[in-house]
């Protein structure tokens, strides 16, 4: 009477990494390469196992919490389109919006206009400048950072 | 604690075969745990045993309420549709349109109703064809499989073009003999024992759009017997239906409906008593809506029976088929005594 769903949220790493003490925590990057054996140890306790272990652990529902479940994944996928489409909505004003200001530009002063629309080819993006992200890293920049001089032997 | 609140907790505008009518399951159903454990669960054991996945109590309720909002959208748009519907004029095509656009909101509306949910797919035997979300569910499970299944039968065993040129399937088709005390419906293109052949068929038609009084034909014909004379295969129509009224409760051609009128039987049922030695019989059990027109005058001939020519001259549409086969057994002898049949030829190899 069970129904199952895979899911690929739930991420099942423990019991692949039981045998090694490996743990999964976000910290310091590492330098690449610097754990060469214990990726290697890895790597050979994956490929002994089945493909079937290494999916998501399916979920097994009764019928009421099946559809439950449904429900749940139906609203979610129609707040997500909603949500998509009303920032689409808002983009497409806002590009609406420029061309109208672009057009009204170009009937008062041509010349502004021109001004406002060449292109500047050499120009690029500064590389100061950061595109802003809704999860900056702690340490935006080095600011401190001085090129290493290579020591002549 | 009920979740319901709002539309889907009204049944007095709402039929209600749209929620479920035990009480424990729709408590299951309509809260954000479970109270009493599961309800689909048999064992003690199991329902103590049994865990609902972590979160679910808290999210929903919040996808239950979201849900129920957009159906009571959907319930506004309806009642807009209604009334325009009623300003419309009977017939116009108009008219026809809003019908069906209403029917299909309807079953927007419910979809994602959970007791619905429920209901189309852990207790399909009771789904009430009246309401529209579940006549989609039927419909969508029919495409999903035996639609194809028949389509495939018939296409595989020639009896799509052998009796009639092709079949845009509208309805399913499932027939079923009484034969023994288990209800079991026949595969398309199942070899049957003349045993169970020898009484005639029940047939179940069902329609998914909504159908209040329809008529129908049902013609069983066997394009396998043999014409030695002209060195080739006749057709004969071993049962001939007509004028039989169907909706989408009562959409079953038992003896029952056809001892109500006797009119409606333009052929008696005659058992495919196959000759030995010959090749396997296919029986194809066509079906034919008759767009609410009753037939009048039809002549029809047991053997050499030209189903094309039937069709056309009644105008028919076909909307379904089913075909089932025979062949030479035991029993054949036991059916043809039964129903007063000259003995049977036995064909050899060598023609004598």
């Amino acid at each position: 009477m069970l129904s199952n769903v895979r899911t690929s949220i739930i991420r099942q790493v423990d019991y692949l990494t039981s045998g090694t003490q490996l743990h999964f925590i976000r910290t310091k990057r590492k330098k690449a390469g610097s754990d060469k054996s214990e990726v290697r140890k890895l790597v050979t306790q994956l490929s002994v196992l089945s493909a079937n272990r290494k999916q998501p652990k399916l979920l097994k529902f009764s019928n009421e919490d099946y559809v439950k479940h449904q429900v749940i994944q139906k609203s979610w996928n129609l707040y997500v389109r909603d949500k998509k489409a009303e920032e689409a909505n808002i983009l497409q004003k806002q590009y609406e919006s420029i061309r109208a200001a672009n057009e009204d530009l170009q009937s008062v002063s041509k010349e502004l206009f021109s001004f406002a629309n060449t292109r500047e080819p050499s120009k690029r993006f500064p590389l100061e400048l950061r595109v802003p992200t809704e999860y900056p890293p702690n340490q935006i920049w080095h600011h401190d950072y001085t090129p290493k001089v290579e020591k002549k032997k | 604690m009920s979740l319901a609140k709002g539309v889907w907790s009204q049944f007095s505008r709402r039929s209600p075969s749209l929620g479920v009518s035990s009480k424990a399951l729709k408590t299951a159903l309509l809260s954000p745990d479970l109270p009493n454990g599961p309800v689909s669960f048999k064992k003690r054991s199991s329902k103590i045993q049994y865990q609902s996945p972590i979160g679910m109590e808290q999210v929903y309720p919040l996808a239950y309420e979201m849900m129920e909002k957009r159906s009571e959208q959907v319930y506004a748009k309806i009642d807009q549709i209604t009334e325009e519907i009623n300003s419309a004029e009977d017939g116009s095509d108009l008219k026809i349109k809003l019908l069906a656009k209403k029917d299909k909101l309807l079953a927007d509306a419910e979809k994602f109703n959970p007791e619905v949910l429920y209901k189309v797919q852990f207790a399909t035997n009771s789904l009430d064809v009246t309401q529209p979300v579940y006549r989609r569910a039927l419909k969508e499970k029919w495409e999903s499989y035996a639609k194809m299944l028949t389509m495939q039968r018939l296409e595989t065993l020639n009896v799509i073009p052998d009796t009639l040129p092709t079949l845009e399937p509208e309805v399913d088709v499932k027939i079923r003999f009484a034969h023994n005390a288990i209800e079991t419906y026949v595969e398309p293109g199942k070899i049957l024992s003349s045993n169970v052949t020898s009484k005639p068929p029940v047939i179940e038609i069902t329609e998914f759009e909504e159908v209040q009084h329809e008529l129908y034909t049902v013609l069983i014909v066997n394009p396998d017997i043999p014409d030695i004379e002209n060195d080739t295969f006749s057709t004969t129509l071993h049962w001939g239906l007509k004028d039989i009224p169907l909706s989408n409760v009562d959409n079953v051609i038992d003896p029952k409906k056809l001892l109500e009128d006797e009119t409606r039987e333009l052929i008696s049922y005659l058992p495919p008593t196959p000759e030995k030695n010959a090749p396997t019989n296919r029986l194809a059990v066509w079906v034919f809506r008759q767009n609410g027109v009753p037939l009048e005058k039809v002549e029809v001939t047991r053997e050499f029976f030209n189903i094309r020519e039937f069709v056309e001259q009644n105008n028919l549409q076909a909307v379904g088929a089913h075909v089932f086969r025979s062949t030479w057994d035991r029993n054949v002898n036991r059916v043809r005594e039964l129903y007063g049949l000259p003995k049977g030829r036995i064909f050899h190899r060598v023609r004598r």
